[in-house]
Parts: structure tokens; sequence; C-alpha cells
């Protein structure tokens, strides 16, 4: 009975868990097209009151780092239009990788929370934590009073209420692939009226993605890879990982189930045959005791890359803020070694 | 002549397995020909001259290291659970009781979520750190039940049932807890808690073998007495059976085989539940037939489980999920039928 129980909550946990990354990835589609809308968008269209929704870009709203005009509304991923009413003196972050944005733009003086796992740049440490992004303490998030937070999709429909109910306004951040990321960056800096910063660090991270491509031109053959998650769970399709294998001209075996966090079985990686295996959990000593994984070719050999779960590394790699492109090289580098040298 | 058509009954049954066995080994995710997968059993299971040519070393360690343990390994699974499954239900004759009634799954997903929070390898006495973690849960906290529904030598079924559903329930929250404070670990537990034969072979088919094998044969010497306990314990005090020796064998064999299964396996549920119930509409409770039959079963449908988890659609499905979706309705089902026609009792 009691077992019973437990299993059916896991699995339900899981579903809205896998439902909720799978979500993320159309809404994100739909927020990548649509962009950031904003009222009094540029210094030509003065005195735009907060309903005109002229769609435009963030490039071309925010150009040569313009101020921001208040009061701005933006199209968060989750597709909630939220209205900034002035300039946000104290902001929450609710992930890592919002963080990670907050930091880079500058903002350092203006964030007043950060989650435990927030670990990047050493700076964070200093903020005072509200606990895990998923179950955040909500009375420390509302006692920091703060003007804007920066959620993760993992934020709960309950908590949300009750923070904009305390005055906070929320905006949703699930990018899952460099535009989307770098999108979210631009609003981040144009939300905390840090346009010329977003752009600059945007710009960067296009330029490394560009020199990176050129390197990736002089490959010739294209590999395939295998991430595990552990337990042979992957990141598939639409995934942040997996969107970064396809960046760096990388085949990922679990891409066809048509999954995003797909587990596959044990056989057909075999099958496939992967040129080189990403582990973000499982030691690669560990791998190669495993019966049948043994005897592939990538196990045998050692092209195993390896990342323990909240190395900096990994969270290089999976975190979707402003070093994603550094993360990205990193990826490139250990899979194409020959290309680097 | 009755008891011949019985035991002929048994080896065609037993004879099924096997023929159910093989055709599981031929289905899979990855595609391997019929003419492959017949080669390379045969010249790597049974070490006959079969020409080898044109078959990949991939096809070889497919069939070899991967599909066929598994199978084997459900079978092995399935069956101890349904065998104990059937004495629990016996010695607790409560049709609720199940392997996992006095808290052994969470005292085993405990140890886990723990081994996997510490990051556990290498291996202790054969296991996986987070498999002998979650085996010494398992039989701590069936140790901690026993001693605390014991009072002096008896061990009352109701106290019993009781404490298992209290420390099943703080042991779960003590997990949960885990879970929260290292959200990073989450879905490895997760994924733990709800059972999967992927990935597992060999090496854990021999590590469980020793403690199935020797714990079916013990709790099946004790057929005869649980089913004169079926007429209620005091008639079977009366009737010359150490009831309480009986029960505290039945547990303690119970309890170890079960925790090395799903030490090894993680928690699969339903198979221990349903199983016995199913197999007692067609044979009656006598445990001399239940318990081989339950074995027979148990293992033929969480191979059938897992074939349809593993090669239903180019991702897995998690094998407890199958065992309740399909086991629920099947079951309803049965009870149904023979409620309505009582053809089946």
């Amino acid at each position: 009975m009691k077992k019973k129980t437990i299993a059916g909550i896991l699995t339900f946990t899981l579903a809205a868990f896998f439902a909720a990354g799978c979500g993320s990835a159309a809404e994100e589609n739909q927020a990548g097209s649509a962009a950031v809308s904003e009222s009094g968008v540029s210094g030509t269209v003065s005195g735009s009151t907060g309903d005109s929704s002229g769609k435009e870009t963030a490039e071309d709203g925010s150009g040569e780092g313009a101020e921001t005009q208040y009061p701005l509304t933006v199209t968060d991923d989750l597709g909630n239009r939220v209205t900034i009413e002035s300039e946000p003196e104290r902001v929450v972050s609710l992930s890592p990788a919002n963080t990670e944005t907050l930091f880079a733009l500058g903002a350092d003086e203006r964030i007043v929370g950060r989650t435990d796992y927030c670990s990047y740049p050493e700076e964070a440490a200093e903020v005072p934590s509200i606990g895990t992004y998923t179950s955040p303490n909500m009375e420390l998030i509302i006692s920091m009073e703060p003007d804007v937070i920066f959620a993760s999709d993992y934020i709960d429909d309950s908590i949300r209420s009750q923070v904009e109910n305390a005055g906070a306004k929320v905006i949703v951040f699930a990018g899952n692939d460099l535009e989307s990321v770098e999108q979210n960056i631009l609003t981040a800096g144009q939300v905390m009226n840090l346009n010329q910063e977003a752009e600059e660090i945007t710009a960067g991270m296009e330029a490394q993605m560009e020199e990176l491509q050129e390197i990736l031109s002089k490959k010739t053959e294209e590999k395939s890879a295998f991430i595990d998650l552990g337990d042979y769970y992957s990141a598939g399709e639409g995934s942040l990982l997996g969107n970064m294998l396809d960046d760096i001209g990388v085949r990922n075996i679990a891409a066809d189930t048509g999954e995003m966090w797909p587990q596959l079985s044990l056989e057909k990686i075999i099958e496939s045959d992967p040129d080189v295996y990403i582990s973000l959990y499982t030691a690669p000593e560990d791998l190669k005791a495993v019966s049948g994984l043994s005897s592939l070719e990538c196990i045998k050999e050692g092209r195993i890359i390896y990342y323990d779960g909240l190395s900096p590394e990994a969270d290089m790699i999976q975190r979707a803020g402003p070093r994603l492109a550094e993360g990205t090289r990193l990826l490139a580098e250990q899979i194409y070694p020959e290309l680097f040298s | 002549m009755k008891k011949k058509k019985k035991r002929l009954a048994l080896i065609l049954a037993a004879a099924g397995c096997i023929l159910l066995i093989y055709f599981c080994t031929v289905l899979g995710a990855a595609s391997v020909s019929l003419g492959d997968v017949n080669r390379i059993l045969l010249h790597e299971i049974f070490h006959m001259p079969v020409d080898m040519e044109g078959i990949s070393a991939g096809s070889i360690a497919i069939i070899r290291d991967v599909r066929l343990p598994r199978v084997l390994l459900g079978f092995l699974t399935g069956a101890a659970l349904a065998v104990c499954g059937a004495s629990y239900q016996g010695i607790f004759k409560n049709p609720m009781a199940d392997p996992y009634i006095l808290g052994i799954s969470s005292g085993a997903a405990l140890g886990a979520a723990i081994g996997i929070v510490l990051h556990f390898s290498g291996n202790i006495a054969g296991l996986s750190g987070t498999a002998f973690l979650a085996f010494a849960g398992a039989l701590l906290t069936v140790f901690l039940v026993y001693s605390i529904s014991r009072t002096g030598r008896k061990v009352p079924i109701a106290s019993l049932i009781l404490s298992g559903i209290a420390v099943n329930q703080s042991l779960s929250a003590f997990m949960s807890l885990i879970m929260l404070f290292h959200q990073q670990s989450m879905d490895q537990i997760m994924f733990w808690t709800m059972g999967s034969l992927n990935g597992k072979g060999w090496n854990q088919i021999f590590t469980i073998l020793p403690y199935v094998i020797l714990g079916v044969i013990l709790l099946m010497t004790s057929a005869r007495e649980l089913d004169i306990m079926l007429l209620g314990e005091d008639t079977a005090v009366q009737l010359g059976v150490n009831v309480e020796f009986v029960k505290k064998k039945v547990l303690i064999v119970s309890s170890i085989v079960t925790a090395a299964v799903v030490s090894a396996t993680g928690i699969i549920g339903f198979v221990g539940l349903l199983v016995p119930h199913v197999v007692r509409l067609f044979t009656g409770p006598k445990h001399r037939v239940l318990m081989p039959v339950s074995l027979l079963f148990g293992g033929t449908f969480l191979i059938l489980c897992d074939t349809a988890a593993r090669s239903m659609i180019t991702q897995e499905i998690p094998v407890g999920i199958i065992t309740a979706a399909f086991g629920g309705p099947f079951f309803l089902y049965l009870l149904w039928k023979s409620r309505r026609g009582g053809a089946a009792g």
C-alpha cells in the first residue's frame, strides 16, 4: 500500500518535472520569436505609454546603451507579461544561472538574495541565501523586499502568487539554447537598466561562438556522443545540453527519442556506439565496471568526458547563463581535441 | 495419479518459462537479427562451435552482457518477490501484505539515498556502495520493526504491521529530507526508487543468486506449516506447529531475500502483492502449490513487464510503472471474473 503511494507520488513528481521541462521548450520558442516587447523603448518614441506594445527586438529597443524607460513591459519565458514600474533597487535570483547573469551585468549591489546553489562568481557567497531553487523560503524572500525576482521554471505557482502579492515582480528565464540565453541576458539588462552591459556580454558570447565555429569548421568528421546524467538518463532534443551538442556539430545519440530527458536502454547505447561518452554523474571507473558497456570503444579507450555533479566544469556547461559560450567551447575542446592544439 | 499430473503441469510451466526467456532475449531496443541472436547464444553461452562471422562485437555485447542477463535478473527478481509475497500473506493472513510491508522498501531507499548523496563508488562485499547501503538499510529497518513489536518471545502480527507502517513513514520522510537538502541528487534518488533493470547484468545476478536460491528453498520448506497456519494460529499450535518459529523464520528469510533483490534493482512494486493473489485465484490457498507457481508466474510477469519497459518506445520506462499499470487492471479483471462466475476460484 504505502509503497504504491510513494511510487505514485514519485511518478507524478517526475512527470511534472518532465512536463515542466518540455513546456519550457515550447514556450522558449514562443518567447524567442516574440522577443521582448516594451513600452517607451528608445528615446525617439518619447512619451509612449505602458500599453503601446510595439514589438521590437531587444537590440533595437536598447541599442547603444540606451536608458530603459519605465514602466517597462517584458514577456518572460513562460509567456507572462510583466510590467516593471521603475528601476529595480532590490532583486532576488532564484537560479544559479540568473545569479551569474546579474553579477555579470554588474548589478552586484542590488542583488539581495540568491539560492544555496549559486556558487559563481565568488562574490555571490556574500549575498544571503533564500534556500534551494525548488523550495525557497518564502518568508526570507519577502523579508528581503525585492522589487524583481528572477526565477527559473522550477518556481511553483503558489510561491509565485505569494511573492507577487507581497509586491515583487517575477520574471522566469528558461533559456535552453545559446540564442534564448542571450535573449534572457538582454532582457535582464533591460529590466535592470544595464542595457549596454548586457549587450557587451552577448556580443562577447557571439564573438566566442564565432571563433569556436571557425575552429570547428576545420573538422573532418562528425563525432557522436552520449550524455549520461546518471542511470543512462540523457539530455535529448531541446535540452540545453542537447542544443549545445548541435551547436558544436556533435551527433547526440539520444536525440532520436524525441524526448527531452529520455532514459536510454543500455543496449541502445551499445548499438549506437558513440565516439565520446559524456558522464555528468557516474565516475569513469564505475562505467568501466558495467558489463556490456565495457565493450564500447569509447569506454575501452577512455574517451570519457567526466564532470562530477557540482564541479565548476559541470556548472559551466549546464547553466543557462553568461558563461554558456565558454562552456560550449570547453565541451568542444574535449570532444574534438585535435582541432585545438 | 493426481500428484503426477500436477508435477507434469509444473514441468510444463517451467519449460514455458525457459521458452519465454528465449523469446524476450530476441526482443529488444537494439536490432540484432534472430539468426545472430541464436548464434551468439549458442556460441557465447553454450560454448558450441558456431561460425561467428559477420556478427559485430557490439551485437555480442548486447546479447551476452546486456539483454540475456537482464532477462534472467528479471526472472530472479520477480520470482523472489512473488515467493516472499506469498509467504508474507501466509503469516500475516492479510491480503494487503507484500514484501515491503515492514518498511523494507523505505529502509532500502534511505540507504540508497545516502549512498547516492555521498557519491559512493567502488565495491563492498561484491555490491556497489549504493547497493550495499540499500541492503544494510533494508535489513536494519526490518530489525528495528521486529524489535519494536516483539513482546517477550512472541511477535504479534498486528503490532508488526503497525510498527512497519510507522517506520515506513518516518524513513520516507528522512529520504525526502535528504532529497531536499541535496537537490542535485534528487533525480538519481527518484530514479532509484522507481526500480529498473536497465544497466543491471551478471554482477547483480551473481550477487543476489545465493540469497534467492537459499531463501526460496527455506521458505518452501515451511509451506506445510503455513498451510496449517491458515486454520488459525491457535489451531496450528494445537496441531503441533511451532508458530512463533515459523513466523520468525519467514520474516527473517523473506527480509534478507527482499533486501538483496531491492538493493540490486530498486523498488519494483506490485509483483510481490499481486502475483500470489492471481495465482491463488487459480490454485487455491495451499502454499505447497501456491509458492512454486508464484515463483514461476512472478518471474514470467516481471520478464514480460520489463520487456515492455525496454522495447515499447525508444526510451526506457521504469519497470515499476509497467508492473503497476498493467498488473493492477489485470488483477481487477481476474477479481471481477472470479466474483461473477466463481470459475477461477
